[in-house]
């Protein structure tokens, strides 16, 4: 008779998640969510933070090559320890590999055979099928057609949109929210990540960009930082 | 053999008491849990949340009952009848007090996010409690069939 249930108040403490676009402010703040998670084993953080490095990308260095990059997200992938959220978080980055390729394809850069560029199960597949407009896999992923034609035509924000209710979908289909154990914990942060990411879309944007700018343009100066402070 | 029957006789008496209590104790503890995190995020309502937490306190009722209806001297001619009964009653009743603990948990979390839907969420936690009280009447009507009440 399974009692374990070790996140039930960490659970029931954490408010309601609405689907993107219908808020327009985050139930619980970065800080709240945070506070709340110290709760975690510290074995159950490092699985977290295991998942967040798999998943996360945007605060990495561009100077890490595809190679690096995969090898890290396929690292952690190998460390959540969960076989409910393994292939969850597998699909997330399979929807990444679409993204990718969708984006190569706009560039006419096919994957070279020897280059490591995708995670999952269908790297192969959409290697053969790489001019196809769903890489053959229309029926399993409708997605893939719509976001070819957003990249088509020119409309980043709708693919942005799409890639993120997609994600959402994902996890609703999978969703375990009466449990109160670590993965249901996991899924609360990957929905709060998402929430996350499609309010905050424009001014991240902004900011990365900002920040992009005051990088360029303090190596092009000859003034430096320290010397300014 | 005649020690053991009476062991045996002995440990169904005191069973149901004991399992209704440990189940009770889990039930009350994730159901508990649950009150003290939903108080966390709301603001009102903590009442109904501490009301239903200590629904699965019921089976130790029914077990201090059955263990009371079982009660009589503890002979070779008694003892399977109080073991088979009390022992079975007691694990029905720790099984439903730890799932209507987990029901009342996810009532209190759905509830949370969900005011109106507060009295529904309550059926499944109702239902198990239902399965309960077919378990305690039994034991009680079953048990007049024990030589020795």
């Amino acid at each position: 008779m399974a009692v374990a249930e070790p996140y039930t108040m960490l659970l029931a403490s954490l408010p309601h998640l609405p689907a993107p676009g219908s808020v327009k402010q985050l139930p619980i703040s970065r800080l709240q969510l945070k506070n709340r998670l110290k709760w975690l084993t510290p074995e159950d953080q490092r699985r977290l933070h295991a998942m967040d490095i798999a998943l996360h990308w945007a605060h990495l260095s561009v100077d890490l090559s595809d190679a690096q990059m995969l090898q890290r997200a396929q690292g952690a992938l190998e460390q959540i320890g969960s076989a409910f959220l393994y292939p969850i978080v597998l699909e997330r980055l399979e929807m990444r590999t679409f993204a990718a390729a969708l984006r190569r394809r706009r560039r006419n850069q096919p994957p070279r055979p020897d280059e490591p560029w995708g995670v999952g199960r269908f790297v192969r597949q959409i290697e053969t099928h790489f001019h196809e407009p769903a890489f053959g896999l229309g029926h399993l992923y409708p997605w893939i057609a719509q976001a070819h034609q957003h990249l088509q035509d020119n409309e980043p924000m709708a693919l942005e949109n799409l890639l993120i209710m997609e994600s959402w979908k994902q996890l609703n289909r999978v969703d375990d929210r009466h449990g109160f154990g670590f993965d249901a914990v996991a899924l609360y942060t990957l929905r709060w990540e998402i929430l996350h990411r499609f309010i905050h879309r424009d001014t991240e944007k902004a900011l990365t960009h900002f920040d992009t700018l005051v990088s360029h343009a303090l190596e092009a100066s000859p003034v430096s930082l320290e010397a300014l402070t | 053999m005649n020690d053991l029957a009476l062991s045996l006789g002995w440990l169904g008496l005191y069973a149901p008491m004991a399992l209704g209590a440990i189940g009770s104790m889990i039930g009350c503890s994730l159901a508990g849990q649950a009150a003290i995190g939903a108080m966390l995020e709301t603001e009102s309502g903590h009442g109904k949340y501490l009301g239903v937490s200590v629904m699965p306190s019921s089976q130790l009722i029914y077990g201090i009952v059955v263990m009371f209806t079982l009660n009589r001297e503890i002979t070779e001619a008694t003892a399977p009848g109080v073991f088979g009964i009390g022992l079975l009653a007691g694990l029905a009743l720790m099984a439903s007090a730890i799932f209507q603990g987990k029901a009342c948990a996810s009532a209190i979390n759905a509830s949370k996010a969900k005011p109106d839907i507060f009295g529904l969420s309550l059926a499944p936690s109702a239902i198990v409690e239902g399965f309960a009280v077919f378990a305690f009447i039994f034991a009680l009507v079953i048990s007049a069939g024990i030589p020795g009440s």
